[in-house]
């Protein structure tokens, strides 16, 4: 089965529902505290659900069907490559919400080329809790003060600082949900 | 769609749910605050008015949601 290629992105009527619909109904409904606690809980579920799976099917990729909010490409990921794509995005929008906090440009293009996984390693669920727990922290001691610059996200709208640390957790529950898309597939496709 | 981008829309729904509630409980607790202090009766429609007042607060402070540029 062949793929679209990666950064090829979502259905235009789902971009702009979540352009149009969810972007600002997630600003009027979330805060900082409630963004966060709502990732937390989401990187519980995720470790839960990860830990009872064997390391090796861990690395094992599958092509599930499109789960909402994610890109074609995006559907042969091993539940590690889903960890590492996290990983690494994450610490893009780290770094964007920490340029925005202060004021300054973030100069970097942002493309979901770069963000995705490049190395299925074995060990990915401890690099991933590693960089959350470090995000908590750099997220409890944030002033919450909302930024003027802006960043635009590749596929939606201009984001300031806080609209990133919301996306943040609808990022990670979408992807958690693919987990559980791909947890499914291997126990439907083998000795799983 | 399939089943789970399905459940996706629903979770966030549910989420999105829970949040309005908790913005209400939190007008209600403004609201009763309010009451208390400046001697007011209790009246539904005010009520409903300081969460929808507390809503419209949330959509165009401190900026306008729907703006992006």
């Amino acid at each position: 089965m062949k793929l679209q290629k990666p950064g090829m992105g979502l259905p235009e009527i789902e971009r702009l529902s979540i352009k149009n619909i969810l972007v600002p109904t997630v600003r009027v409904l979330f805060t900082w505290n409630i963004a966060l606690y709502f990732l937390k809980k989401e990187i519980k579920t995720i470790k839960a659900l990860v830990e009872k799976i064997p390391r090796e099917k861990c690395v094992k990729q599958v092509i599930i069907d499109r789960t909402f909010a994610i890109e074609d490409d995006t559907r042969q990921f091993s539940i590690n490559m889903v960890l590492e794509h996290l990983t690494i995005a994450g610490s893009a929008v780290m770094m964007v919400i920490k340029t925005l906090s202060d004021e300054k440009e973030f100069k970097k293009e942002i493309t979901i080329e770069g963000v995705k996984p490049k190395e299925n390693k074995l060990n990915q669920l401890d690099e991933f809790l590693a960089f959350y727990e470090n995000y908590f922290q750099y997220i409890q001691k944030h002033s919450k003060k909302y930024s003027k610059m802006r960043k635009k996200h590749p596929w939606f709208v201009n984001f300031n600082n806080f609209d990133w640390s919301v996306f943040m957790f609808m990022h990670t529950f979408i992807h958690r949900r693919q987990i559980e898309a791909i947890i499914k597939k291997l126990g439907e496709s083998d000795e799983y | 769609m399939n089943i789970n981008s399905i459940g996706t829309i629903l979770k966030i729904g549910m989420i999105a749910l829970s949040l309005i509630i908790l913005w209400f409980l939190f007008s209600s607790v403004l609201y009763i605050l309010a009451i208390i202090i400046l001697g007011y009766s209790f009246d539904i429609k005010v009520l409903f008015s300081v969460f929808f007042l507390v809503i419209l607060y949330r959509m165009f402070v401190p900026r306008n949601v729907f703006i992006n540029s």
